[in-house]
């Protein structure tokens, strides 16, 4: 029973602290779609460069949350300098840190793709 | 070559897989209409009119409202609670055509979800999306 409890806490835990929102000021933006383009899509080359941008939001003391961690924040650090690019070929993942039971955890949506044109 | 381990099946289940986004209230909810975004088809830029001309970055957002009363000081008091508001695409889809008459339509289009949330007792739920416009 202690075993199952043990468990439960920590399940709980790992749930609240993945969750990135705090109890007193949460203002965090996170991704929801993103239909990126093909190399069909774009003026594609194989000598287009491959780049990559992350954007987080994070969470400390379970009590505040903050940052943009959603694909506009990624993809626009992915871009940064090339004004008249566009992403294709895209691959996004998340990553998700959390240290110290929680108390301060990291969210980041990271996108990697190669640069194209229109 | 790269091949990847999964089968048509499970790809045709995820492209109509659509999940809305709602604000999420808890307590007594005594009120609550909202709207919120399930899914958008939207362009890729080989789907654009050949005449087509890329009018730069666009954005838009919809939001939804929620408010939370507490009934008791307890640690986890019974509350009120009401939402209210529009944050479905339709609306951000909107807001874009306000802020940039003329505009045909978007592509490249990226959605993210922008939550804010103050004391759980003030909570506000937006779709922004950020694109590029054409003529």
């Amino acid at each position: 029973m202690w075993r199952n409890a043990t468990r439960a806490f920590f399940i709980v835990l790992l749930a609240a602290s993945l969750a990135a929102c705090g109890l007193i000021y949460t203002n965090i933006q996170y991704p929801r779609a993103y239909r990126s383009a093909t190399p069909a899509d774009v003026k594609a080359s194989v000598s287009d460069p491959v780049v990559s941008g992350e954007a987080c939001s994070q969470s400390l003391l379970f009590l505040f949350a903050w940052g943009d961690g959603g694909y506009a924040a990624a993809t626009r650090r992915a871009l940064e300098g090339r004004p008249e690019a566009i992403l294709y070929d895209v691959q996004a993942d998340v990553k998700a840190r959390a240290y110290l039971l929680g108390l301060y955890t990291q969210w980041c949506t990271v996108v990697t793709g190669k640069v194209g044109r229109f | 070559m790269l091949i990847v381990g999964v089968s048509n099946a499970t790809n045709a289940q995820e492209s109509y897989e659509a999940s809305p986004s709602f604000i999420g209230m808890g307590g007594l909810v005594v009120f609550y209409r909202t709207q919120g975004p399930l899914s958008f088809r939207t362009l890729t830029p080989k789907e654009l009119p050949p005449d087509a001309t890329i009018m730069g970055e666009v954005r838009g957002r919809g939001c939804q409202h929620g408010l939370s009363v507490p009934l008791s000081a307890a640690l986890r008091p019974t509350s009120l609670s009401g939402a209210y508001g529009d944050g479905g695409y339709l609306k951000a889809l909107e807001d874009i055509r306000r802020n940039h008459p003329g505009l045909t339509g978007i592509v490249d289009v990226k959605v993210d979800l922008h939550l804010l949330s103050i004391l759980g007792i003030y909570r506000r739920l937006c779709t922004e999306i950020l694109a590029l416009g054409f003529r």
